[in-house]
């Protein structure tokens, strides 16, 4: 506990909010030891006539004395008791209505959150000091009016705020992961709204101490409050009627009550700020490189090629210790050549490309290297010549999954801007040049003056694809261009890329971490492992001869689509199967969403996102869902947990109907069947441990016996090769890595020993390597408990070896269904076949696809 | 959907209205108090109740709440037991000082704390961040009243520099260059006064609004066109942090006509808040009903004109597209 | 790079206004603005003695004995100046300066001269018939003639029509019969009980008005055009709650007023007040000074300060409405064991009278000499022994005789520091005789409620001239008091009864000497103390104020030919 205690002084003491804190808590600290105290700080009653009226202040006396002879130091001393008494009481109940209103109303919603939102109107748009007469009179002078009052009208700002923050939490992936698990409404509110919301409570309630304390002050000043009380707003009452701002007095009688309010409120604003405000990392802006790095011989130029990086190390130095990204990593960019860098998360391929543009956010800075574009030492360049370099002869496509194109302005004009940056052309000619780029990239002209969210994914990396070539730069740098794209939209990116990139002679760095489809189009290919490059050649030559045993891992990891199933699961008892009857059945199951407008006036036609799915899953059977991205796949799996409700057909689970059910049937259907979540880090939430997470479904369906808990979390995490030690049980998830976290999630589908488990997309989240070894888990895991399981999933490659029968989904309707070697070599449907030409295979011969352009 | 919002801030509207009737009518002490005074004790109920009737306030409560609701329909809110005169002609007298020093205070708050605010996120971290955070914070937590009471201590009791009360020069015809001087010469220490108070809570707003918007992937894109930092900071940055900017002060702006109570009393400013404040200790329930009638609707419709002026600012709540 | 700039220099700049104002530094020595107030003297540090320093003596800086131009603050009146919407407050004296009175200037002092009145003779040796002759030549402001019919008409109006301040000099005592025109400057009253007052207090006290303007107002106090008087200034034109302008009526029956010009301004509150006199915004501030003020102002150049009696009144009100104050004798108990002199002492600096003199005001020509409200501490024990209020639970506090504790409210409106000073002082002095009480204080509009609600044990208040110097009032005060008493008390009862039916002042007034013998013996109203009127103004702007008893210095006496003031105004005291 004292360590926990020094260790977050230390952190807090260098950073800027960390100070402000202490700042705040030692004024607080000092005011309320000197109201409970009060007694010992000062030999005077508060309110005994000690002095003659008006005394100006002495030796005695350090304040002087008031107009009827009491020590104006102990009046001080005894109203920091009531002010900070109000204060603090205020918060307290202020900030304890609006966690109750925000939790109830943002949690049940519905008619509840309306009537209690329009409450808070109504309470924020009556007039304060009516109110505060009002019921100061009726409920008759004294402090807890004061309070009662006060608290009355400021609970509302509070609540709203409270309210958002709770519905943003509903949305989170743990929250639905353990209505998933049947866990109730309620249950759900305590065990995980309200943990994560407290932290969020603490700024409110500073918030509403600082303004309460405030206008109690301006309360009584006005005489409106309860001058029997003597809070400091009372001292000033007294002093503003007894002239003392004209008189001489003002020094001693007016300033050092007003300043304690000011310090008390100042102290307050400080620990809200800094709880509730922005952490404090230092906007770094892009581009201003740490110039103090070692000077490494000039080998002038990068000799014939167009982009040279020379022994560049880039460190990431946190408060405690050095991370070296980049270890001396060399690396070169010949003519119109494209350069693949490929590695795990982790490995500082991204790190080298951000290097190389100058873009490294706090607190990455360049230790030392050199990089030469033509004769240029990019390192070397001050400000201004960097950004005559950027956007002319480098450019960057980001990562596709980010939003990296201006919410607020048009694709033309965001396409327009990076043209007029470098070329002073006037508008019209620079508009006609935007739109031709754009044709170039082949997105429709009447989408030109679209904003970013009305396109789609593919049509965003188009946008900033134009973006890039708008100079004709010499050198593109792609940053995972097409990760989180579906399969079908990827391949097209990168189709236009390498035709746009023969066109126009740009050499290309392309960073992924997609071995097969980078090692399909390469010139060459280099791969990095913890932030050195460790072999760098051609595709086929590093997929036949790889010199370092991590690129050989990685080539062996990928599963690919013409190769052996891995997982060949014996026939014999899958007919057996056939007789029982199926442990899940789904007949012509429907859902449309119908979205509301808010504005305009035009209702969106609703969106039909299943239509008549039906297909079987028997027991100890493993079945695949495929689709690309908005084939309906995930809200089949919430439709069949009962997260939603279905709107026509049927989901039964061993011959009991599954869908729609009352809460407690629902619940004891869930024994049998469980979901796994896509994001490891999503699902299950950060403050848990490790014991409550697995624990949790047994708690859900009543076990209390905490000994047998224990036992069967042990054995379930034995199950998932996961250590069993005391000390492991009690870490907490935040402290797992993605592959160990899904391991936990794993443990805690098997627990309750469910006979179907539904996988949405359990390994895309996870690197290569270890989606091998989860399917392994998987496997053994079926093979022990004769679980069936639904395996959701885009990745074809993947299903293919894992999964006995497939479904193939498109737009929400079944396309094709059957044994996966016949599916995936005998594809009937159209856009199975597109799946399946899709799927990058490496095969030792030259790079197809390229070819195929 | 339309039809939905405004029937649930006419429900609200409908719903204050009637608290602000209820309200000065359940704390003790009528009307007739302050009339008549001492006297009081020595008159007839008879004598009572024909004061009252000369307001229309000797009627059973139902009536009157039918009068009050009729009368706002019609626009004729009664007369004002204090003024003598009909409460419209009183709250259009004292509306607009109330707008001049809330507004302008408003306006100075808001656009410093938001120059201060951006200029923070943007030096995020440094010295310059630091201290202007400091600095704010400290000055938005100085009790307003007590602000008020020392700057007319100085500037006006000790310096003669600014005249201490009132709203305009008494005796300058209005229209001169000179009566227009006096009138900002007044101004001068109220706004400031009032000004501290706001600017802390502008400049929050605006520093956290634009750090967010800093880190946004689209100010790297930015960058990476090659643009100057100015532009980036600005054109990007500022151009997205000014949403919640822009709520903010909407929000303030709502509470515009209540007015500074506390500032205009000191002041002697005739603002609607000093006379809220003076009505509501004479109990004149006509016009206390008048004012909150205009506190309750300009609360509303900030609310409202925010709502509708979002999507101006905001293409992705103009045209709700299809999400990709 | 430039905007950095301009930013910066904003920062700076906000700074700058910001660190003045919130540490409040010295104030800079350059001496700017209007008025040339040396700081020095102004935020002198010496400490104010408890005597007050002696007034400027006015022979050696004489300022200007009549004014073009002047501006006064007053502090609250708000809306119309008509005798419908001012009454009992600081601020009649602004009514008196458009409205005159057929008796000047009022009932309180002990020598009246006639006004508009030429005289007024009692025509019935019973004194219910009294003759009126008014004085000829008269105009109203609106160049019409003053004649009977107007003060027929005030008199029925007043009456008959909505209630205000002066209705019961008509209605009810006395209650005006018949009002008769005899000619056109003459008027006979008669008056069902006899009134051997009429002249000195009814006529003394009632306003006239033109019965042209107020014939047809059903709504008087809805009024909101310029109501037409015969005074010595006329309202021009006024903006409610914020200023009243008013011009000399130059034939003015008593002679041309000496300022031409004067402006009243509506400054709320007291600091304000008081900053604007000393920055000179305002000539004068018809406001009593606070006592604490006294010596820091005293040595002001500009200003100058003026003693006057005003006959205003702090008393404990006991509620003979509720247990145990309808004993007599408890109430004496509670009279005698408060001691105001302390008060007088501590909170007013001895800037006023003693409460030890009792009520009504000694200034007043009807108050007994020599009446006293004693202080006498084991008196009250005794009273209070025999009673029975003894500590029967041995707690150290008394308890009713039924042995329930005894915890008396003392109410006091919130925005009277200085009476909650004083309750908190009386709260004191009762727990030394073993009495339990505590202080509860209540929104102004709240605690003027308890004069119908009645819900209260003990109040301290402040009480107008009206209510503590006229002798009629303490017969009204004696009805309202009767009917919430909750028994009657035969020995006042009949005093007042002979006071009905006394025909000749003299004889009235033993009456009342009588009468206010007994309210002080068993008084359910114990005086704290009488503040004195202390006036500041600035003497450069006009130095011809005279003090008249019960205005204080700003009244419409002050702005008459010195010659022509007579007895309105009573000598510069030192």
């Amino acid at each position: 506990m004292a360590l926990a205690i020094k260790h977050s002084l230390a952190t807090s003491l260098n950073t800027s909010h960390g100070r402000l804190r202490l700042v705040g808590i030692l004024i607080l600290t000092v005011f309320i030891l000197a109201a409970i105290f009060a007694p010992l700080t000062t030999p005077y009653e508060p309110s005994a006539r000690v002095c003659p009226s008006f005394q100006t202040p002495n030796s005695e006396h350090l304040l002087g004395c008031n107009d009827v002879g009491h020590d104006l130091f102990t009046e001080i001393v005894y109203g920091a008791r009531v002010s900070l008494t109000i204060g603090v009481v205020v918060a307290i109940i202020t900030t304890l209505i609006a966690t109750i209103v925000a939790l109830v109303s943002g949690f049940v919603g519905g008619w509840v959150d309306q009537f209690f939102m329009r409450i808070v109107d109504v309470v924020m748009a009556i007039p304060f000091l009516p109110l505060v007469i009002v019921l100061g009179v009726f409920l008759g002078a004294g402090l807890t009016t004061q309070v009662l009052v006060i608290s009355l009208v400021m609970w509302a700002h509070p609540a709203r705020e409270l309210r958002s923050q709770v519905l943003a939490i509903r949305e989170s992936g743990y929250v639905e992961s353990s209505l998933a698990m049947g866990a109730s409404q309620f249950t759900v509110m305590l065990r995980h709204i309200l943990p994560e919301i407290t932290p969020l409570i603490v700024p409110q309630f500073v918030r509403v101490a600082h303004n309460a304390i405030l206008i109690e002050a301006a309360l009584s000043f006005l005489g409106l409050g309860d001058p029997i009380q003597k809070s400091w707003g009372g001292i000033l009452f007294y002093a503003n009627a007894r002239a003392a701002f004209l008189t001489g007095a003002w020094s001693y009688w007016v300033m050092p009550p007003g300043i304690c309010i000011a310090l008390v409120v100042v102290a307050f604003a400080f620990i809200g700020y800094s709880l509730g405000g922005k952490s404090g990392q230092i906007y770094y802006p892009f581009g201003s490189f740490t110039l103090k790095r070692r000077p490494s011989i000039d080998t002038g130029g990068a000799n014939g090629r167009r982009l040279q990086i020379e022994q560049l190390t880039t460190l990431y130095s946190s408060s405690n210790e050095t991370i070296k990204a980049v270890d001396e990593v060399n690396l070169g960019l010949h003519d119109c050549e494209i350069v693949g860098i490929v590695g795990e998360s982790g490995s500082g391929k991204s790190t080298v490309a951000m290097s190389v543009l100058g873009l490294l956010k706090y607190p990455a800075a360049i230790a030392s290297g050199r990089i030469y574009l033509g004769q240029v030492d990019l390192l070397d360049l001050d400000k201004p010549s960097l950004q005559q370099v950027r956007g002319k002869r480098l450019a960057f496509i980001p990562q596709s999954a980010m939003n990296t194109l201006n919410p607020v302005m048009t694709i033309c004009d965001q396409v327009q801007e990076a043209i007029l940056q470098q070329r002073d052309l006037n508008r019209d000619a620079a508009e006609e040049r935007a739109l031709k780029l754009l044709s170039m990239v082949e997105l429709p002209d009447e989408r030109a003056q679209a904003y970013p969210h009305e396109l789609s994914g593919g049509m965003r990396q188009r946008v900033v694809t134009a973006i890039a070539l708008a100079n004709e730069p010499e050198v593109i740098i792609a940053d995972e261009p097409t990760t989180g794209l579906d399969v079908l939209v990827q391949k097209e990116i990168i189709g236009l890329l390498i035709d746009l990139q023969r066109r126009l002679g740009i050499s290309v760095m392309f960073i992924t971490h997609d071995l097969p489809l980078v090692s399909s189009f390469a010139d060459r290919m280099a791969v990095m492992y913890q932030g050195q490059i460790v072999d760098i050649d051609t595709p086929q030559q590093l997929a036949r001869s790889a010199d370092h045993a991590h690129t050989r891992d990685l080539f062996e990891n990928f599963p690919r689509l013409q190769a052996p199933k891995r997982w060949q699961r014996s026939d014999a008892n899958g007919n057996t199967m056939r007789e029982l009857a199926p442990l899940l059945q789904l007949t012509n199951v429907s859902k449309t969403f119908h979205s509301r407008r808010r504005l305009d006036f035009k209702p969106v036609a609703p969106i039909r996102a299943v239509n008549q799915v039906s297909f079987k899953i028997f027991a100890g059977e493993v079945v695949g869902l495929i689709g690309g991205s908005g084939s309906g796949k995930t809200t089949l799996a919430r439709l069949m947990m009962g997260l939603i409700d279905v709107d026509e057909g049927e989901i039964s689970f061993d011959r009991r109907e599954m869908h729609n059910l009352v809460r407690a049937e629902r619940r004891a259907m869930l024994k049998d069947v469980h979901m796994v979540f896509q994001d490891p880090y999503q699902s299950m939430r950060n403050g848990m441990r490790v014991r409550d997470i697995v624990a949790e479904p047994l708690r859900i369906h009543g076990l209390r016996d905490a000994a047998e808990i224990e036992q069967r979390v042990t054995t379930a995490l034995g199950e998932v090769q996961l250590p069993q030690s005391r000390q492991f049980l009690a870490r907490r998830i935040s402290e797992l890595s993605g592959g160990q976290r899904q391991r936990v999630a794993f443990a805690r589908a098997v627990v309750t020993n469910p006979r179907l488990i539904i996988a949405d997309e359990p390994t895309s989240m996870l690197d290569v390597s270890l989606r091998m070894g989860l399917l392994q888990l998987m496997e053994s895991l079926r093979a022990n408990h004769n679980v069936g399981y639904l395996f959701i999933t885009h990745d074809l490659a993947l299903a293919r070896h894992f999964c006995d029968r497939l479904v193939v989904l498109q737009h929400g309707t079944v396309v094709e269904s059957g044994r996966t070697e016949q599916v995936i070599h005998q594809p009937a449907h159209p856009y199975t076949r597109a799946l399946v030409n899709a799927v990058v295979d490496p095969a030792f011969t030259e790079p197809e696809l390229a070819q195929q352009a | 959907m339309y039809l939905r919002i405004a029937a649930q801030y006419v429900l609200v509207l409908i719903v204050t209205l009637s608290i602000n009737f209820a309200l000065p009518r359940i704390a003790p002490g009528s009307p007739l108090l302050y009339l008549v005074g001492e006297d009081v004790a020595t008159m007839t109920q008879a004598e009572q109740d024909q004061v009252l009737r000369e307001f229309k306030l000797d009627r059973p409560i139902v009536e009157q709440f039918v009068n009050y609701a009729v009368g706002i329909v019609q626009g004729d809110l009664g007369v004002s037991v204090r003024y003598g005169m009909p409460v419209w002609d009183v709250l259009l007298d004292h509306l607009p000082w109330t707008l001049l020093l809330m507004g302008t205070s408003l306006l100075l708050s808001a656009s410093a704390g938001t120059v201060i605010g951006v200029f923070a996120a943007w030096k995020q971290g440094g010295k310059h961040d630091i201290g202007a955070l400091t600095l704010v914070l400290f000055l938005g937590s100085i009790p307003p009243f007590w602000v008020a009471m020392l700057l007319i201590t100085f500037f006006s009791a000790q310096l003669g520099w600014l005249p201490s009360y009132g709203a305009y020069a008494i005796g300058v015809a209005s229209g001169t260059p000179e009566y227009y001087v006096e009138v900002v010469r007044r101004m001068i220490m109220p706004i400031s006064a009032l000004a501290l108070v706001n600017t802390g809570n502008m400049f929050l707003t605006a520093r956290s609004s634009m750090a967010m918007a800093l880190e946004e992937d689209y100010i790297m894109l930015a960058h990476a066109k090659g643009l100057r930092e100015l532009t980036v900071v600005f054109k990007h940055g500022f151009r997205n942090a000014l949403l919640p900017i822009y709520t903010n002060v909407m929000v303030s702006m709502g509470h515009l006509i209540g007015g500074a109570m506390v500032i205009e009393t000191v002041f002697s400013y005739p603002g609607l808040g000093s006379t809220i404040y003076d009505s509501v200790l004479a109990r004149d329930y006509n016009l206390l009903q008048g004012a909150f009638l205009l506190v309750t609707i300009s609360v509303l419709a900030a609310n409202f004109i925010a709502d509708m002026g979002y999507p101006l600012l905001d293409p992705r709540v103009r045209r709700p597209g299809v999400s990709a | 790079m430039m905007f950095r700039r301009i930013s910066a220099m904003l920062v700076v700049a906000l700074l700058g206004i910001s660190i003045i104002a919130a540490c409040g530094g010295a104030p800079s020595e350059s001496d700017v603005g209007e008025t040339t107030a040396p700081e020095a003297a102004a935020s002198g540090q010496e400490a104010p003695t408890d005597a007050p320093a002696a007034a400027r003596d006015t022979d050696d800086t004489q300022g200007p004995q009549t004014a073009s131009k002047l501006t006064i603050g007053i502090w609250n009146t708000a809306g119309n100046i008509t005798t419908y919407t001012i009454g009992n407050s600081w601020n009649d004296w602004v009514l008196w300066l458009s409205f005159d009175k057929l008796v000047e200037p009022s009932p309180y002092v002990s020598e009246a001269e006639y006004w508009l009145a030429e005289s007024i003779e009692q025509i019935s040796d019973d004194g219910r018939t009294w003759e009126i002759k008014l004085r000829d030549g008269v105009t109203w402001h609106d160049g019409t003639p003053l004649t009977a019919e107007d003060v027929a008409f005030t008199f029925v109006y007043y009456r008959e029509g909505p209630a205000n301040r002066w209705t019961h000099h008509c209605s009810a005592v006395p209650r005006m019969e018949e009002v008769e025109v005899i000619d056109p400057l003459t008027v006979r009253v008669t008056s069902a009980k006899p009134m051997p007052n009429f002249d000195k207090v009814t006529a003394a006290d009632l306003p006239i008005i033109q019965k042209a303007q107020w014939e047809d107002v059903e709504e008087p106090r809805q009024f909101t055009d310029i109501a037409i008087g015969t005074g010595p200034y006329r309202m021009v034109e006024y903006k409610a709650d914020e200023f009243y302008r008013f011009e000399a009526n130059e034939n003015y029956f008593k002679g041309k007023p000496l300022v031409d010009e004067l402006t009243l301004v509506m400054i709320k509150d007291p600091q304000t007040m008081f900053t604007a006199l000393k920055s000179g915004e305002i000539d004068g501030a018809a406001r009593s000074l606070p006592p604490e003020l006294l010596a820091e102002w005293a040595n002001d150049p500009d200003i100058k300060i003026m003693h006057a009696p005003t006959l205003w009144g702090v008393w404990l009100d006991v509620n003979l409405g509720r247990e145990p104050f309808n004993l007599r004798e408890m109430r004496q108990a509670v009279s005698v064991a408060v001691n105001p002199d302390p008060m007088l002492e501590n909170i007013m600096l001895n800037e006023g009278q003693s409460g030890l003199q009792g009520w009504p005001h000694p200034d007043s020509q009807w108050t007994k000499p020599d009446l006293e409200q004693p202080y006498d501490q084991a008196k009250a024990i005794e009273l209070l022994d025999e009673l029975g209020y003894v500590d029967s639970d041995g707690d150290g506090l008394r308890d009713t005789p039924a042995g329930e504790p005894i915890d008396w409210n003392i109410k006091v409106a919130s925005n009277q520091p200085l009476y909650i000073r004083a309750a908190e002082m009386i709260v004191k002095q009762l727990a030394e005789i073993g009495l339990q009480s505590h202080v509860e204080t209540l929104d102004p509009a709240a605690f003027s409620s308890l004069w119908t609600s009645g819900d209260y044990d003990l109040r301290v208040m402040e009480i107008t001239p009206h209510g503590i110097a006229d002798q009629d009032m303490l017969i009204i005060l004696y009805k309202g008091d009767n009917n919430r008493a909750l028994e009657p008390d035969p020995e006042k009862d009949a005093i007042v009864a002979r006071w009905f039916e006394a025909a000749t002042v003299e004889a009235r007034l033993e009456v009342s000497y009588e009468l206010q013998e007994l309210n002080n013996l068993y008084p359910n109203r114990r005086m704290l103390w009488y503040p004195d009127g202390i006036f500041a103004y600035r003497w450069q702007a006009y130095d011809n104020y005279q003090p008249s008893s019960g205005y204080g210095i700003y009244h419409k006496y002050s702005f008459l030919p010195n010659e022509s003031r007579g007895l309105t105004v009573s000598n510069v005291e030192e």
